[in-house]
């Protein structure tokens, strides 16, 4: 299960979200297309891309396809590299076992650089029932923890908020003089972080990969946060998704270069993190975990018509070029994972009965597929998540409008005649009657044509004779 | 009511082959026009044309809702009725990428899916047909507005449909083409979508449209009626001076009335 509520009712969210946006410039809006303009250039960079793009994808695939190998070669490797090893079924599991290294280490804080699993087990809802604090120090996650929310985004978690917000908020949960400044901004929650870091005991990372034949687990991140949080504490944790494993270290720096292109339109990003194992020598931590998680991971793995969306690496792309996610962010959503990977993810890892609505909240534009470093079939999963829900439980109203729609489109007379009352009935209502409600709030009701196309033909190019 | 006049030239009628008419439920009901534009077309292209007249609706609305058995049951029965086209031929991307990308995903008999392996390579999106397989390019109608041409993501993305309507656009005199801001984004329809999350599709559709008015354009047109409507819904409502049209009826040669 997510940590954070997936809404009851995604449509009275959405709806909610647009209702109640402010006036002026969305910055959900101006950030998610600012990235897809990057993106865009760095794609248009390399003339082959779409070949690379092809390829990394099959190889990605490939990895995908023999996890249960890699994993045992993982798991050789981390033994000689010294990583303690411990599995996760899931969510609990996951926020348990943290729970219990960090109190082996005699800790009550923890120092976490940014993980969406980490928003996907809970543990910044689990840990403070357990008297364990956890700390942010990634920018964007300090931001939204110090507010007192989820992040609204895979890659970029306060894309929602513009530097006036983050201004106020550090005014008054700091206590500090407010400024816009963003390098002031960054300065202030760098001397918060630093206390933080130089006093840590444990540090919590995420994986974007971990590396098969080496066992190293990488980060992938831009600021120097990752790379203290896995040096200074003399105690790491570094939790991953199940799927999280690609072969080889070549492979990882292609892995490494989409994601970054894709992400934020960087040729790389400023760090790429690599944690190999403890050291003794006083510059690393000492003990060294790792938590594989499946929380609903390896179900999917069997699901073949689902399964390829493993193959996402995390990038956010596929967020911010969704028409949809671009008008209302990724709070409206609930869950961990917003947007069209979301939307996927949250009903095939949680259930469909977690998210009934989430694949329906899409024009099918087919923008996420397009863009995908990885080229998931997102529109192909969605189509085949709305069939999955209505076959396990269309909603009876539903059911009769489309067995209705269907005996009357089995009819040619019957259709004409439905149509022709329609028409008729637009001609003499008065306006107000004859607008659908579900389309007429800021859409005028399409008018049904006095003379139907196929009237005009038989009328100007006869009848055809065998139909 | 009238024999209508020809717009275009007579063809001279050697090719002599007959294409069988696919034109979508809302096309017929809604727009007609954009099929008798389609008509006139294809006749000045050299081809004849056929209306089955028991077609309806190609399933599309039930497939994207997730009613796949209730698709199905349509799709047997489209599959049936156009079985024996030498072409098919439809003035909507969106239906037309139905048939060719989705109806393969639904429950069909062994028969149709046999049938609907052979009509596949012979169903074609309008402008699809005119260019690529009836090389016609002879338009000879007259169009003195700034046009911008919107990209229904259906027609693009699932069939690759772009430069097809502008090459023929093109053709057309006194026409100022004009292209969008990130003309690739969604409009906002999305079929069944647009009803089930009428808040979101339409704040999608204003962002389109201001990018209309930004391009100085007076006129939208595109490959889909559906997107039409609903781009047309949103400028009705807020009373502003754009026209919308279905290219095929730029290309026919349809007058805008003042």
């Amino acid at each position: 299960m997510s940590a954070h509520l997936l809404p009851s009712d995604l449509k009275k969210s959405i709806d909610h979200a647009i209702a109640n946006r402010p006036d002026g410039t969305l910055p959900y809006k101006k950030n998610t297309r600012k990235a897809v303009r990057q993106r865009n250039l760095r794609a248009a960079e390399w003339p082959d891309f779409q070949d690379i793009r092809r390829d990394v994808s099959e190889r990605r695939q490939q990895d995908i396809d023999r996890l249960e190998e890699l994993h045992l070669q993982l798991r050789e490797n981390w033994k000689k590299n010294g990583i303690e090893v411990h599995e996760a079924k899931d969510a609990l599991e996951a926020a348990a076992t943290v729970e219990a290294i960090v109190r082996r280490a005699g800790a009550d804080r923890i120092l976490k650089s940014k993980s969406m699993l980490g928003e996907e087990i809970g543990l910044n809802e689990y840990l403070p029932q357990k008297g364990i604090v956890p700390v942010e120090t990634d920018l964007g996650e300090f931001i939204v923890q110090l507010r007192g929310e989820p992040p609204s985004h895979i890659t970029m978690p306060a894309m929602h908020l513009d530097r006036e917000d983050v201004g106020r908020l550090f005014a008054e949960k700091l206590g500090v003089e407010y400024t816009d400044n963003p390098e002031e901004l960054t300065r202030i929650a760098r001397k918060v972080l630093r206390k933080e870091f130089l006093a840590a005991k444990v540090g919590l990372c995420g994986v974007n990969f971990a590396v098969a034949e080496t066992g190293h687990l990488a980060t992938v991140t831009n600021e120097g946060n990752g790379r203290m949080v896995t040096s200074l504490p003399r105690v790491v944790i570094a939790i991953m998704g199940w799927e999280r494993v690609t072969r080889s270290l070549s492979e990882l720096t292609l892995l490494w270069q989409m994601l970054s292109r894709s992400a934020t339109g960087q040729r790389s990003t400023v760090y790429l993190n690599l944690t190999h194992g403890p050291t003794s020598d006083r510059i690393g931590p000492e003990e060294v975990h790792v938590i594989v998680v499946d929380n609903g991971r390896k179900q999917l793995w069997q699901d073949e018509e689902l399964s390829s969306v493993l193959r996402c690496i995390r990038c956010g792309a596929c967020l911010n070029v969704c028409p949809v996610y671009q008008q209302v962010g990724g709070h409206p959503y609930g869950g961990t994972y917003p947007g069209p990977i979301g939307a996927v993810l949250a009903p095939a890892l949680f259930g469909l009965e977690t998210a009934p609505d989430h694949p329906f909240a899409s024009s099918l534009c087919g923008a996420c597929e397009e863009i995908c470093p990885v080229s998931i079939p997102l529109p192909k999963h969605l189509l085949t998540l709305r069939h999955r829900i209505i076959a396990m439980n269309a909603k009876k109203s539903d059911s009769l409008v489309w067995d209705g729609f269907s005996a009357m489109m089995k009819h040619e007379e019957f259709y004409r005649k439905i149509l022709k009352g329609a028409e008729t009935m637009q001609r003499i209502l008065p306006q107000g009657m004859i607008t659908s409600p579900a389309w007429g709030k800021g859409r005028a009701t399409p008018r049904i044509a006095k003379q139907s196309f196929r009237d005009w033909y038989r009328e100007n190019r006869g009848e055809d004779e065998k139909k | 009511m009238p024999r209508e006049r020809k717009i275009l030239p007579d063809s001279e009628w050697k090719i002599m082959k007959t294409i069988h008419l696919f034109i979508p439920c809302f096309v017929d009901q809604l727009f007609p026009k954009t099929g008798i534009a389609t008509v006139r077309l294809l006749e000045a292209a050299g081809y004849k044309t056929t209306f089955p007249k028991a077609q309806t609706c190609c399933g599309q609305p039930a497939f994207n809702s997730g009613f796949w058995k209730q698709t199905a049951e349509l799709a047997e029965r489209f599959i049936r009725l156009f079985a024996d086209a030498e072409y098919i031929v439809t003035p909507s991307a969106s239906c037309a990428a139905m048939v060719r990308k989705h109806y393969h995903e639904l429950d069909l008999s062994d028969d149709s899916k046999k049938l609907l392996e052979s009509i596949t390579p012979r169903l074609f999106e309008l402008s699809e047909f005119l260019v690529q397989e009836a090389n016609f390019n002879r338009i000879e109608s007259r169009f003195p507005h700034r046009v911008a041409y919107h990209t229904s993501c259906h027609g693009f993305r699932e069939l690759g449909i772009l430069d097809q309507p502008l090459s023929l656009l093109r053709n057309v005199r006194g026409i100022d083409l004009v292209e969008l801001d990130d003309n690739r984004r969604c409009c906002g329809f999305g079929g069944t979508f647009a009803v089930k999350f009428p808040a979101v599709s339409v704040a999608m559709g204003e962002d389109k449209i201001q990018a209309i008015l930004d391009s100085g354009a007076d006129v939208v047109t595109a490959t889909d009626d559906s997107c039409l409507m609903h781009i047309e819904g949103i400028i009705t409502r807020k009373k502003l001076p754009i026209r919308v049209l279905h290219y095929s009826r730029i290309l026919a040669g349809e007058e805008l009335l003042a």
